[in-house]
């Protein structure tokens, strides 16, 4: 579904990404593991056209999303739940979910209320600014507001930073449902344990380079992924 | 041989005799100094002065100049600016040796260059100052062709009160040298009147929105008002006034009278009556004359502005005439004894201070397209 | 004239010129919203406004509601052409290249009307007519009625339209986060044109209102802009219901503090009361920036 061929991307002068590879098969869920400013923010940035490559391909399904506009890309079917949430605060939580629906013509009634199934708390929240929410539920909503552009493919930049253990349970919980829906999801990830268990397959990330990938299960048993990122909480296991 | 040399010789002799003759019997030369802005805002008031001047001096030397001499016209520009003024007077006095200077037109350049005049001992004669300060100097030199601020304002005010029979007066007026003289000056005469303004108001040149001043008078029921500034602000007080559905007689000191005050206010201007020294009326030989002659170059009527440089230049001529002489201390006092000089405004009468007696004429706008205007006093 | 028909004008009057600040005032709250910069051209916006209408009914070929109209397009496409050619660029940089830049197309915009229409004021036509309603003893203009009027009409669209469509809806998601606005699809070039054409409209509509009174000149964007950025300041820089309090609330100030107080203060007294009301409430009356800052 998704391919990146040696991808070099950055900000102006600065380079972040030497040279990516990386792929997502169809309703497969894969995640992105790796340091802090290893690059994996920038790496969802520019598939999603935020961040112009300036080398290699980003292959989606034959079309060549790396001159394309963010629009298209959407259009396409990519859609982002960003690093941090930023939902729009001032904003109702319903108007959050227009705006994840804006490139779309067809009516959104029902996807509105799929969403509220997956999330009931942002039905009861629907006339409230996005501001008022807990993390948790702005989570939710970034979630919600991404599904309702009806992605092929989901980018979750880090879901669970800064959530009690609990919410995290919950989230991972939402997006194994998601991907059971048939969308495929490229996960980012701070909790590696967690991730590395929802998905299929991983990524591990160093300064600007894919250092190692493999089956989840492959990347659970590597002393080195241990060692580096599933230190406390492997032993919590 | 030798008479062929005797005959040229002598030849040369009767054409040089000639020649040197002819120089000392040939009519000298009048300079008169006019200084003027030619340039910037005032630029439009300086050009039809300047106008005035030249017209006059082409009349006088067409009939032969003063005693014989033609009158030269030396211009200079001072943008309305004091500093320049001063410059510009000292220029014309001790490089170009004029024997008169006229100018300036706005008070505070007049006022700064007076005594430059004064001290070279030369007149200078203001055509259209009218800051009562100019001739509230003792200045020996100095004399004016308009009317000062307070006798426009006394024939305003007398007008008001006795033609008009108006009795409950306000004043709004602009907070600079002239808005302020000519406030004091209304006040004055009202006063002789045992009126007291029900309300005077000031405003920065610079305001753009009168409604609190308006308001303000329009609280006092006040039947007149004096509005005592440019004419641009008097277009948006009248449009204002009119916004307020109050119409009080707006009454001016001299500023009014301007073809810009009718476009700006359209209908709005309807019926404000100004003073004014000249209305291109023709009802006098002269004044049929000189409105033909400017029209012919100009294509246009002259306004009080060519009539009072124009007067001003006559009158100056007059004085050299009487003088007999060139020695600017002799013009000077010629000049002082001017009585009814029959200026193309009225009779003109210079007293002790310089100042002049003259009459006042009261025009109201009665006609907006085209603007019109009407003399209503004197009747 | 009574004390209470005195008072009544007094507060006609500064509703009217207050509607008036506020339009403008809008203008600022828009770009603001969308760049967080003030746009020091904004009252000249609605001079150049106000200059294309008088060209527009001067050729005497449109009817003069036409030619009004038009204006206030031709303005918006004005806003547009300034966007593009000279803030767009400047979008990325710190924001004081922009604000320098607004700085100095208000100058430009002076400038050029300065060389084609002079320094003097300029008649405008009078379309509202100069009839006045007597209430009392005060007399209420119908231009000043209309002027309110339309102003009321004016913030209403704009409410709705920024609640209600999704362009405006898209519009405050620009103004929120432009980079996850993007995310959404949303076309935020398109948007930020779209910004500058509705404030430029705001202003000429302002400048057309106002000019059959205080006419047309080169310099109105400064003095009527200055109170109109009172006003946005006073109603917290980024609300749209502040921006229109706080133009009210310049406007009846001047106007109660000129007829009540001294014509001298007026001014003095619409500017230490926006000072008073910013020591006590930084963010305005209105303002939720600078919560959100401290947050
Ligand atoms: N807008 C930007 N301009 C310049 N440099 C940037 C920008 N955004 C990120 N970077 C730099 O790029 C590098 C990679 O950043 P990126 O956000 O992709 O890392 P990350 O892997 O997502 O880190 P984290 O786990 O902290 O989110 C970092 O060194 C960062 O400082
Ligand atoms: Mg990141």
């Amino acid at each position: 579904m998704l391919k990146l061929e040696n991808v070099y991307a950055g900000y102006g002068e600065r380079l972040v990404l030497e040279g990516i590879n990386l792929e997502v098969g169809d309703s497969e869920i894969v995640c992105l593991i790796g340091a802090n400013g290893a690059g994996k923010t920038t790496t969802l940035k520019t598939i999603m056209g935020l961040v112009r490559p300036q080398k290699g391909q980003v292959n989606f399904n034959g079309d060549m999303l790396a001159t394309q506009p963010v629009n298209r890309i959407v259009q396409a079917g990519i859609s982002m739940a960003p690093e941090g949430r930023r939902v729009f605060g001032k904003m109702t939580v319903l108007e959050n979910l227009e705006m994840g629906a804006y490139l779309r013509k067809d009516p959104i009634g029902q996807d509105i209320e799929e969403v509220y199934r997956l999330f009931p708390v942002l039905k009861e929240r629907a006339k409230q600014p996005a501001r008022v929410l807990s993390g948790g539920e702005q989570q939710m909503l970034a979630i919600g507001r991404a599904l309702m552009a009806k992605p092929k493919l989901l980018l979750l930049d880090e879901p669970s930073m800064g959530l009690a253990p609990l919410m995290v349970e919950k989230i991972f919980e939402i997006i194994r449902r998601i991907w059971k829906t048939g969308t495929a999801i490229l996960l980012v990830e701070q909790n590696a344990a967690m991730a590395l268990e929802v998905s299929q397959r991983g990524y591990v990330m160093e300064t600007g380079k894919i250092a190692m990938e493999g089956s989840a299960a492959e990347l659970r048993r590597n002393p080195n992924v241990r060692k580096a990122f599933l230190g406390r909480a492997g032993e919590r296991r | 041989m030798m008479r062929k040399l005797v005959g040229i010789a002598l030849c040369g002799l009767m054409v040089s005799t000639l020649f040197l003759s002819a120089c000392s019997s040939a009519p000298k030369e009048v300079k008169i100094g006019l200084v003027v802005p030619l340039s910037g805002g005032s630029a439009g008031p300086g050009i039809n002065l300047q106008r005035g001047v030249m017209l006059a001096a082409e009349d006088m030397n067409a009939k032969g100049g003063i005693k014989g001499m033609q009158v030269k016209v030396l211009s200079e520009d001072d943008e309305s600016n004091p500093v320049k003024t001063v410059n510009a007077v000292k220029k014309l006095i001790y490089e170009d040796k004029a024997v008169v200077v006229i100018g300036s037109n706005a008070s505070s350049c007049t006022l700064a260059a007076m005594d430059v005049a004064a001290k070279a001992k030369v007149p200078l004669i203001t055509p259209s100052s009218s800051s009562d300060e100019i001739t509230r100097q003792g200045n020996k030199y100095i004399f004016r062709v308009t009317a000062s601020n307070s006798t426009q304002a006394n024939a305003l005010v007398d007008y008001a009160v006795q033609q008009l029979g108006l009795k409950k007066m306000a004043i709004v007026y602009a907070s600079d040298d002239y808005g302020t003289n000519a406030k004091e000056a209304v006040v004055a005469r009202l006063a002789t009147h045992g009126l007291t303004p029900l309300a005077v108001e000031a405003f920065q040149p610079k305001d753009k929105d009168l409604s609190s001043q308006l308001t303000k008078v329009k609280a006092t029921g006040a039947e007149g008002l004096f509005f005592l500034a440019m004419y641009d602000p008097c277009a948006l007080a009248a449009k204002t006034l009119q916004q307020m559905g109050y119409m009080p007689q707006i009454m001016g000191l001299g500023a009014l009278t301007n073809v810009r005050l009718v476009e700006l206010a359209g209908d709005a201007a309807m019926g404000i009556i100004n003073t004014q020294m000249y209305v291109p009326e023709g009802k006098t030989e002269a004044d049929k004359a000189f409105i033909e002659k400017y029209k012919a170059k100009y294509n246009t009527l002259p306004d009080y502005y060519v009539a009072l440089a124009y007067d001003s230049m006559m009158v100056a001529a007059k004085a050299i005439e009487r003088a007999g002489s060139l020695d600017p201390q002799k013009i000077r006092d010629e000049l002082a004894k001017t009585k009814d000089h029959p200026g193309l405004g009225g009779n003109l009468t210079f007293d002790e201070t310089g100042d002049v007696q003259r009459s006042v004429k009261i025009v109201k706008v009665v006609g907006v397209n085209p603007p019109k205007y009407e003399v209503v006093w004197p009747k | 004239m009574g004390r209470s028909d005195l008072f009544v004008q007094v507060v006609a009057q500064g509703l009217a010129m207050g509607a008036v600040y506020a339009l403008i005032a809008l203008g600022y709250v828009m770009i603001f919203k969308a760049v967080g910069v003030f746009n020091f051209a904004q009252g000249d916006f609605m001079m150049a406004g106000c200059f294309l209408g008088l060209w527009l009914v001067s050729t005497g070929t449109i009817p003069l509601f036409a030619a009004l109209v038009l204006a206030v397009l031709l303005s918006a496409a004005l806003g547009v052409i300034v966007e593009i050619v000279a803030f767009h660029p400047l979008l990325e940089s710190p924001s004081r290249s922009y604000l320098m830049c607004t700085i100095a197309v208000g100058i430009i915009f002076r400038e050029v009307a300065k060389m084609r229409f002079g320094a003097d004021p300029l008649r405008f036509p009078n379309y509202l007519g100069h009839g006045v309603i007597k209430v009392g003893g005060a007399g209420l203009s119908v231009q000043y009625i209309w002027i309110t009027t339309v102003a009321a009409v004016v913030v209403v669209l704009l409410l709705w339209f920024f609640k209600r469509t999704k362009v405006g809806k898209a519009m405050r998601a620009v103004s929120e986060d432009r980079e996850v606005a993007r995310l959404m699809g949303i076309d935020t070039d398109f948007n930020m044109r779209l910004t500058y054409a509705i404030s430029s409209a705001l202003g000429a509509m302002a400048g057309v209102l106002i000019a059959p009174v205080f006419f047309a000149f080169s310099e109105m964007g400064r003095s009527f802009g200055l109170r109109a950025f009172s006003s946005f300041v006073l109603g917290g820089t980024d609300s749209i219901v502040g921006a229109v309090i706080g133009g009210l609330l310049i406007g009846l100030m001047e106007n109660l503090a000129g007829v009540y107080i001294s014509t001298q203060y007026k001014d003095v007294v619409s500017f230490v009361v926006l000072i008073a009301v910013l020591v006590w409430r930084p963010t305005g009356l209105f303002g939720e920036r600078g919560e959100q800052r401290a947050g």
